[in-house]
């Protein structure tokens, strides 16, 4: 089905539909005119001035060839689908306009409810609209033309087409059927007319930075999902028309919910996507993004370093093969986007979920574009560590988890001692050179030397630690905030850092002291960064006045 | 506005070049990235073939720089090395510098304060 073309409905007589199809975003739905001899029906008006400009003037022009009353549907009452109601209800009629709504979303846009309909969280601003006929209103028969068929517990709705009686047996036109499927909103109603099923948002429930939006139902979606299934296989209905994105046959629409139900399934407890909780993730995603820029520069450098010696030494097909385990201008390119994106979005309201939602993009995109796992031929594990978990933790968040560290019982001396001693040590064999058998081995090898930069060489770092340091943390993740701080001190030209570890009560507090009180050079989003690694370390960062970082960690009872 | 730091930085990119006695000062500002970095190559690939072989970058007004504009670099490098030419840098800013310095690169490229001190 062409988007903005008008199209026969195979099966239905006399009737055309008008599809309106947008590339899937939180601006606007999709829109769609169905027009028969007898009426003029329109499904979810959007949320552009352009769009409903587009759907009046198809409109008016039909109405041109036969005047008919017009009704417009929603699926729901989120804005994307409906802020531009008011601009359709202007279209050429003799009569008024009728609007059909689920009850809830009559309360939500009667009421201007910011929260039901997500206008807090787009920054939009709503205007006040009536709505005409009520569905699924709690013990009271809807007025007009809407007449409940009375089975499956009375959750079906038969809007009867106009002029004809209010049983079945009178219908001359096809009904216009509306099924309760809350679980995205309580107010979402998917609509049936002939062989063609308008599934709004449904087949998005169940999407990262969709599901959990206010109003969200984990076990009301699967169950509403169970039934369009069921609706599906009963047959009759040929084309699915969802809220965004291209039109669906029943086939794939059928595929597709069977995903999104497996999906929906196993997103218990997730939380809420608030405007604050939006704010959060913008924040974060703005954060990681700074960080992954900074990480993946040095990983592209690293290896832009490695193959200009390979080629200095005449190594040009080595070189070659690491050039192509990653493609920097691609992760650059993701990146950049980001920036770009936020950029547009700076200081305007509602900006927070776009961003969230923008980041969810690229952490995927990037997660799918680099291989972390042979980058550890040139770059210290580190590195690619500290890349995987952003990549993790921006995921598990835009999924509506919060990220949460693997915490053991690790001897916080130990580590800081280890991690002192291992900065020291070379990772790779000097002999193996000499010692390489044949020319991968040697190539290995060579590869190795070349690659071993320490940032941290001009670093002297000594340990003043207790005994009894047992405490919990994510080890891992503590190694690598280590680094990272040890990183920043030897680029500010310290140089010399000492870590102390010691036990007060249940805590073990692990500082780190630069001399003459030199402070890390970090602004506040390296701060905010660094104070989050410490919590997903299983610890409490704190700035000291004299410059010093101290992290808290829970001790326990302090013993293995 | 903080959360939109990354942003805070201009996508542009200027380049201006500087005769001083046998060397050139390359006067680089902004953000040397895969948009900027040809425009900086278009400008090195000129003034090399004027005959220039030693290279004063001073990056005293660069907040950002990318693989890309490395390669850059790198490709200058190259190109003045077989006239025993050579390519400094001047006026690292913090970002610059870690680049530089967690990559090696500053194994490659001669590292100090200011253009003063590069000749």
């Amino acid at each position: 089905m062409e988007s903005q073309v008008w199209t026969r409905v195979p099966g239905l007589p006399e009737t055309e539909i008008y599809p309106y199809l947008r590339k899937p975003d939180i601006i606007s739905s999709n829109s769609y005119i169905i027009a028969d001899e007898s009426r003029i029906v329109v499904i979810d008006p959007g949320g552009l001035p352009d769009q409903a400009a587009t759907l009046v003037a198809e409109i008016n022009r039909v109405q041109e060839e036969g005047e008919r009353p017009v009704s417009v549907y929603l699926t729901h009452s989120h804005l994307d689908h409906c802020l531009q109601l008011m601009q359709v209800l202007d279209v050429r009629s003799s009569r008024p306009v009728s609007i059909v709504a689920h009850t809830c979303a009559a309360d939500a846009l009667e009421g201007q409810d910011s929260r039901a309909t997500v206008a807090d969280l787009l920054g939009l601003d709503m205007a006040k609209v009536s709505v005409g006929t009520r569905l699924f209103s709690p013990g009271e028969e809807p007025e007009g033309m809407v007449v409940c068929t009375g089975h499956d517990e009375g959750l079906v709705c038969t809007v009867l087409p106009p002029g004809n009686g209010r049983t079945p047996e009178g219908w001359s036109a096809t009904p216009v059927t509306c099924y309760a499927t809350p679980g995205h909103t309580p107010d979402s109603i998917s609509i049936r007319i002939g062989p063609l099923l308008f599934l709004g948002d449904i087949p998005f429930a169940a999407s990262p930075g969709v599901a959990g939006l206010h109003g969200w139902d984990q076990e009301a979606l699967v169950a509403s999902i169970r039934r369009i299934r069921g609706l599906l296989a009963d047959g009759g209905i040929h084309t699915c028309l969802p809220g965004h994105g291209r039109v669906l046959s029943a086939g794939e629409a059928g595929d597709l919910l069977g995903s999104v139900q497996a999906d929906a399934e196993k997103l218990a407890g997730i939380s809420e996507i608030s405007p604050e909780r939006a704010r959060a993730m913008a924040t974060y995603a703005a954060d990681i993004m700074a960080e992954m820029d900074r990480l993946f520069t040095i990983v592209a450098g690293r290896l832009l370093f490695v193959t200009h010696i390979l080629d200095e030494l005449e190594e040009a097909g080595e070189a070659e093969r690491l050039r192509g385990l990653i493609d920097p201008d691609l992760i650059e390119q993701i990146l950049a986007g980001f920036g770009q994106f936020s950029s547009g979005f700076r200081n305007r309201k509602g900006s927070d979920i776009h961003i969230a939602l923008k980041a969810g993009q690229i952490t995927a995109k990037l997660a799918r574009s680099l291989d972390t796992g042979c980058l550890a031929r040139f770059i210290d594990p580190s590195f690619t560590r500290r890349i995987e978990n952003l990549l993790r933790d921006y995921s598990v968040t835009f999924r509506g988890y919060d990220p949460a560290p693997s915490l053991s019982l690790t001897d916080c001396s130990g580590l800081v001692r280890d991690l002192a001693r291992s900065i020291a040590e070379k990772p790779f064999d000097e002999s193996a050179i000499l010692d390489a058998g044949d020319d991968a081995a040697y190539l290995e090898a060579l590869v190795a030397r070349i690659a071993y930069v320490n940032p941290l060489e001009s670093l002297a770092i000594s340990t003043r630690c207790e005994d009894m340091g047992i405490c919990r943390i994510d080890p891992d993740r503590t190694r690598d905030l280590l680094r990272h701080i040890l990183e920043m001190y030897a680029v500010a030209g310290v140089p010399e850092v000492t870590f102390v570890t010691s036990r007060v009560d249940r805590e073990v507090i692990l500082t780190v002291h630069a001399p003459q009180n030199r402070k890390l050079p970090l602004d506040s989003r390296g701060w905010r960064f660094l104070t989050r690694s410490a919590a997903l370390c299983g610890g409490h960062l704190h700035r000291r006045e004299d410059g010093a970082v101290r992290i808290t960690f829970d001790a326990g009872d302090g013993v293995i | 506005m903080e959360l939109y730091d990354l942003t805070a930085v201009p996508y542009t990119m200027e380049v201006t070049c500087t005769p001083r006695g046998d060397r050139t000062i390359i006067t680089v500002t902004g953000r040397l990235d895969a948009a900027t970095a040809p425009g900086l190559d278009d400008t090195l690939n000129g003034i090399i073939a004027q005959g220039t072989t030693a290279l004063v970058f001073d990056f005293s007004g660069l907040s950002y720089i990318s693989s890309a504009g490395l390669r850059v670099l790198l490709s200058a490098r190259k190109k003045v090395q077989p006239r025993n030419g050579t390519v400094m840098l001047c006026g690292l800013q913090p970002f610059v510098r870690e680049v530089f310095e967690m990559t090696g690169f500053t194994r490659i490229f001669p590292v100090v304060s200011d253009v003063d001190t590069s000749g």
